[in-house]
Order: C-alpha cells, then sequence, then structure tokens
C-alpha cells in the first residue's frame, strides 16, 4: 500500500518545510553533541540568534568553540557589554583582541551601531546587549546579516519577557549545576526542542582541593565549608 | 617676456549660491559708498558700478544688496591663485580682485602658448567665474588691456602695441593727478603718452608716472612677488543667510573639499583630521573635530561623516560662517600595502570605525585593553609584558566600580590573593573568590574592610 501522504506529497503546490526554498545557511557546531543534534548541525553561520539567559552563567563561554573555528581576519564587535572586557579574556576566549571592537552608547545608537557594523562587511561577529529590539529591526539586522554572511548574538535576559522576533535561531539558557538546560524556541528550518542538557564548565573551582581534603583530613577536623 | 592679466570683476557675486545669481544683486562698498559689482539682471534694470546706493534702489526695486567686504574678497581670490597655480607657475596677487601670470616659459610644458591659455581658461571656467583678460609684454601692460575690457589673447608684439596705443589714458593705473596733468598735455591716448621721450616726461611728471611708463613700455623689470601656496590649509565659508539647519551646511562645505583634495594633492599627503569652526552671529565660535582612521583622503567618504556628525550636533544659534581647517595631515606611504591581498578587508574596517567615531563620539569606541598588573583596572592598549600572563579567573565581564554584595552566594575557587602595588601609591592587598549565587550566576568577589564586593562576572 502506498504510503498515502506521497501523494499529497507530489502535488506541486505542497512543499516541505525542510526543503523551502530560502536559502539555508551553513551551520558551525558548538562541541556540544546534544545542542548539534538538536540544532541540525549547529550554530547557524549567519543570521540573527537571540540568546535569553541570565548574566554570567557562561553565556558567551559555551561559544567559546565556535568562535575558535571561525577565520580571524575579519573584526568581532561587542556593542554594549554589561562591563569592561579585556584583552586577555577574549584572547582565551578565541577572540584575536586586535581584531575585537568595543562599541558603549545608549541603547537606541547601539542598535544603529549593530546594523553599521553588520552591514560595513568588515565584521564576521557581532555580540549585542540591547533592550527592546522590535520586530522591524529584527528583520533589517536579519537581512544585513544575510547579505554580509555576518552572525549576530542578541543577549537577552531571562527574566524579560519573550516576544517572537524573526530570527534565525532563538535559544534560551537556563542554568544549570553542571552547565545549561537549553531550550530551543525556535528555529530556522528546524523544530523546537525543550530541555537539552549541555555539560560544561568554564570557571576554575576548587574541587580538587576538596578532593585531597576529603582523602587526607581526619573526619573530626573542623572542614573549610568548601562545596564544589 | 609675455604676461596675462586676468581681472575678476564679480568675485563676491560669483561665489554666492548659483540660484541667487540670476537675481537683481549689487555689492555695495560702505567705504566708497558706492556699487561696486553688479549682477546680470541688476545690470539689465540699468545699474552700473559707480552709483550710489539711492540711485540703484530708484532705479530697481526688488534690488538685493551684499557687503563689500575685503577679507572675503582676498580669500576667494587666494583660491583661485591656488587653482591657477596648478598649471602656471609664476602668478601674483594684484589686489583687490585681479592676477598676473607670466606665460611666455610656459610653452616648453605646454607646446605652444594657445594651449598655456587654453589649460588656464578651462581650470577658470570649472569655477565659473567671470574676468576680463589680456595678454601684453609687461604686468601694468596687460593690466592695462584687461581692465578696459579687451578679452583677447595677443601673442604677436605688434598687436599687443597697437592695442595698447588705441587705449585711452584713462584706463591707465595712474594717479588722478597725473591724469589731470597729461590731459592738460594734450595727451589722450596712450599712444601719445608711449612716444614722449623719458627725459621729456622726466621733466614734467613725478618719479612714480615715470617708473609706471617704463614698465608700461616693457622697460623695467618687474618687482612681482610670485604667489607661493600656504603650507596650511584654512578656508572661511561665509554663508549667504543664516542657516539653522546643520544639513544644508553641507553643499558649501562640499565645495570646500574639493580645494581641500587639490591642497593634499599637490603636497602628497594624506589628512587625518579636520577641524571645522561654526561662527554664529552673537555667540562664541564652536569648533568640532572630525577624524578619520584612514588617511587617504576620498571626498565623500569626508562628506559622509561631516552628515553624520551634523546629525546630532545641536547649535544654540543660526550658523552664519564655517572655516574648515586641516588639522592633521601625514605622509600617505603607499607601497608597502599589497594591491590585491585584503584590500577591501581593510578599508572596510577603517570606514567602520570612522563611521562609528563620527556618530557615537571617539571615547564610545575602544578596542580591548591588556592589563598591565593583577591590578586589573590600570590598562594599556599594547601587550607588550601582557601577553604571557596566566589570569586563570579573568572574569569575563569587569565592573567599572566594585558592586556591593547583597545576597550569599556559595563559593567556588579561591582564594586568590593579589597583593601588589607596593611601587607606587595604590598598594593593593585582596583575595577573590569565584562564587555562584543560588540562580546559577557566577561572580568574582573580594572582601575589604569588612564589606563583599563584587569586582566582574564571568560570562
Amino acid at each position: 500500500m502506498a504510503n498515502s501522504l506521497s501523494i499529497v506529497e507530489q502535488h506541486p503546490a505542497i512543499w516541505r518545510g525542510g526543503n523551502a526554498n530560502t536559502p539555508q545557511p551553513n551551520r558551525t557546531p558548538t562541541g556540544y553533541a546534544s545542542l548539534d543534534h538538536a540544532l541540525r548541525g549547529g550554530i547557524p553561520n549567519w543570521g540573527v540568534i537571540r540568546l535569553r539567559h541570565l548574566p554570567g552563567t557562561g553565556e558567551l563561554s559555551f561559544l567559546s568553540a565556535l568562535l575558535k573555528n571561525r577565520k580571524q581576519t575579519l573584526h568581532s564587535a561587542f556593542v554594549n557589554p554589561p562591563g569592561i572586557i579585556l584583552a586577555p579574556w577574549l584572547k582565551q576566549l578565541g577572540v584575536n583582541p586586535a581584531h575585537a571592537l568595543l562599541i558603549n552608547t545608549d541603547n537606541e545608537l547601539a542598535k544603529w551601531a549593530t546594523e553599521t557594523c553588520v552591514r560595513s562587511s568588515a565584521c564576521h561577529v557581532v555580540f549585542m546587549w540591547v533592550t527592546g529590539l522590535t520586530v522591524k529591526q529584527a528583520r533589517r539586522l536579519q537581512v544585513a546579516a544575510q547579505n554580509t554572511q555576518c552572525q549576530v548574538f542578541l543577549f537577552e535576559s531571562l527574566t524579560a519577557a519573550r516576544r517572537s522576533l524573526p530570527v534565525s535561531l532563538d535559544l534560551s539558557l537556563q542554568p544549570t549545576e553542571q552547565g545549561f538546560s537549553v531550550e530551543v524556541h525556535k528555529q530556522l528550518a528546524g523544530w523546537s526542542h525543550q530541555q537539552i542538557p549541555v555539560y560544561f564548565g568554564y570557571t576554575p573551582n576548587n574541587n580538587i582541593l576538596a578532593k585531597v581534603f576529603r582523602l587526607y583530613a581526619s573526619p573530626t577536623s573542623t572542614s573549610l565549608n568548601l562545596q564544589g | 617676456m609675455l604676461w596675462l592679466h586676468i581681472h575678476f570683476y564679480q568675485l563676491t557675486l560669483d561665489n554666492l549660491p548659483k540660484v541667487k545669481q540670476r537675481e537683481n544683486i549689487v555689492v555695495y562698498d560702505a567705504r566708497s559708498n558706492s556699487i561696486v559689482q553688479t549682477s546680470g539682471t541688476a545690470q539689465q534694470a540699468g545699474i552700473e558700478p559707480g552709483m550710489g546706493l539711492a540711485q540703484a534702489a530708484s532705479l530697481c526695486e526688488t534690488l538685493q544688496v551684499v557687503d563689500y567686504q575685503k577679507q572675503t574678497e582676498m580669500g576667494y581670490l587666494h583660491s583661485l591663485a591656488s587653482l591657477v597655480y596648478q598649471c602656471a607657475a609664476e602668478v601674483a596677487l594684484s589686489p583687490p580682485a585681479a592676477l598676473h601670470i607670466r606665460i611666455d616659459n610656459l610653452t616648453r610644458y605646454y607646446g605652444n602658448l594657445q594651449s598655456v591659455w587654453f589649460a588656464i581658461k578651462s581650470v577658470l571656467q570649472e569655477r565659473q567665474v567671470h574676468f576680463h583678460f589680456a595678454t601684453a609684454g609687461s604686468p601694468e601692460a596687460a593690466e592695462a588691456l584687461a581692465n578696459a575690457g579687451t578679452d583677447i589673447f595677443f601673442i604677436d608684439k605688434n598687436t599687443i602695441q597697437k592695442a595698447l596705443g588705441q587705449l585711452p589714458v584713462s584706463a591707465l593705473s595712474l594717479e588722478p593727478k597725473s591724469l589731470q596733468a597729461l590731459f592738460r598735455a594734450g595727451i589722450k591716448q596712450v599712444k601719445q603718452l608711449l612716444n614722449i621721450s623719458p627725459t621729456e616726461l622726466g621733466k614734467r611728471f613725478n618719479n612714480a608716472t615715470l617708473q609706471y611708463v617704463f614698465a608700461l613700455r616693457g622697460e623695467r623689470h618687474h618687482r612681482l612677488v610670485f604667489y607661493h601656496p600656504p603650507a596650511e590649509f584654512e578656508q572661511t565659508i561665509n554663508l549667504p543667510y543664516e542657516e539653522e539647519n546643520t544639513q544644508r551646511l553641507l553643499p558649501f562645505i562640499a565645495k570646500t573639499l574639493k580645494d581641500l583634495a587639490v591642497f593634499l594633492r599637490l603636497r602628497n599627503t594624506g589628512l587625518l583630521r579636520i577641524t571645522m569652526t561654526l561662527m554664529f552671529r552673537d555667540h562664541v565660535p564652536f569648533s568640532l573635530g572630525i577624524g578619520k582612521a584612514s588617511p587617504h583622503f576620498c571626498e565623500h567618504e569626508w562628506l559622509e561623516l561631516i552628515n553624520l556628525k551634523f546629525e546630532t550636533l545641536v547649535i544654540p544659534a543660526p550658523v552664519i560662517a564655517v572655516a574648515v581647517c586641516a588639522a592633521e595631515l601625514c605622509e600617505t606611504s603607499s607601497d608597502n600595502e599589497d594591491l590585491f591581498n585584503n584590500r577591501t578587508g581593510v578599508f572596510a574596517k577603517q570606514q567602520l570605525i570612522g563611521k562609528l567615531t563620527a556618530r557615537l563620539g571617539e571615547s564610545q569606541v575602544s578596542k580591548p585593553m591588556w592589563p598591565k598588573d593583577h591590578r586589573l583596572h590600570i590598562l594599556s592598549t599594547t601587550s607588550k609584558n601582557a601577553d604571557n600572563t596566566c589570569y586563570n579567573d579573568l572574569p569575563g565581564i569587569i565592573l567599572p566600580e566594585p558592586a556591593q554584595l547583597n545576597e550569599s552566594p556559595v563559593i567556588e575557587f579561591g582564594p586568590v590573593r593579589i597583593e601588589t602595588g607596593w611601587w607606587d601609591e595604590k598598594k593593593y592587598k585582596r583575595d577573590y573568590y569565584i562564587a555562584r549565587n543560588h540562580r546559577g550566576q557566577r561572580m568574582q568577589i573580594f572582601k575589604e574592610s569588612d564589606q563583599w564586593f563584587i569586582n566582574g562576572w564571568y560570562i
């Protein structure tokens, strides 16, 4: 018996979402297998990617594998970061500090600055921390990013109300003990996913010390109150 | 020797915007209390230079009057001289509104005299200025012919003599007393003047007249000081009307940028910075500087930068004049850049930085800095010593001022004791910890005088 859906598929006016005519970006793997599987290969190479997160939970560090693989001749722009970013940290992240631009201005001009950076074709990735991005502005950025093959990472707080935007990828990073629990709200030509666990550690901790103490300290001596 | 004299009889009017030039405008000199320049339509109404203001007003009702300012006219003359300097080597200014140009030594370069004239004429026509011209064997003779409105490019000596001879004596630049004396002596035409022997002239007229006649004959070597282009570029644009909207200043500035392009090309320098001063009627003049990352001069790029700067500019009063000064020049060395490799990338990056600094301000756009030592807030732009320093626990975001810690996070890593700065006054002894709060956010904290502070966040 023929698959009943195959007859429907043969109709010229019917097409599947994955086979649409819109140009699909190539994807770069993030390095976390569970996430890459859900994202059909990884983060798209161009377009606006929104990361809803809580500040200070490792939102930029987890993109480190992605940034290390990119070619380094073009600029990386950081628009309105929440504080001062130092060059040695960027180097550890995988971004050449000589090719990084830090821009600090008010919210509305920050949106103009991002668009200028994207359109200039001098940047291959732009990280923006702006609030209140409207649908129209997001669409403009998406089109500009497509034209110049630029990745734009929009950082938004998890506590802000989620407004649906026309972006290539919409992720929420919920912090957990071992890393993140990622929710893919939507992605271009792909399904949404819930609660993808991502295990990663990006800061040093005292685990080794704790292990040593547990091994050699007597049970009666006062513990040093270290956790982790 | 062959000299070309160009008399610009309408300098102020030529520098007004084109729209205005079609109306009835006259230029009035307050000192001589007469009209010195008239536009074409005003002339049709019957107004001539030399008339008084009342007479002109009675001839034409819709007359517009512009003040004659010597300074501005000299400025225009200088810019015209630098323009002609591109074609001819020996250019001398003849105030108030004329140029002497020596052309017989240019034939080697151009080939023949006609080409010389063609080159100078095309350069002036591009500027769309009105002028009378004439050639002669000496500057004074050429001046006399041009002032009479000859407008013929003579090459032959005899033709020049004939034309000069036919001029009335009043066309010469002599003192009125000497002119009177000549009339009384019955000398009406220059021909007669040139025929008198010097000794006879010397008996009746003063030394100045004598010297002038010698110069006319071509027997006296000229004593002109030739024009040298200035080392600095500074041009003031006097607006014909007060302008409130900064965007409408751009066409005037575009004209100045063209002159600046010529200035830079002649000296083979690049421009890094422009200083623009906006002048108001009652307020203090306001200066602003606009810098560009690449020294290569491109007119429309500069205009775009100025446009971006003006967009966020708020002026206290309408602008009456704009002064443009080239502040920072630098050598252009284009021989060490590979023509094909990464060319678009380099220009695009410099353009981007230029655009961002023009709109946002120079302090808002920066490159990440390297900490000079472990104190993290003393930063430098180069990584000479800091390249190899390993920061194990550097937070991604460092707060400009440490914030107070108001919750109780759990310590994950630490302490890392930084004790440094004993060589200057800012001695330092802090224990840094990495702490995680209940929401999962990681921050760098330290304790100082019994208070906990947050130094940065680990993004």
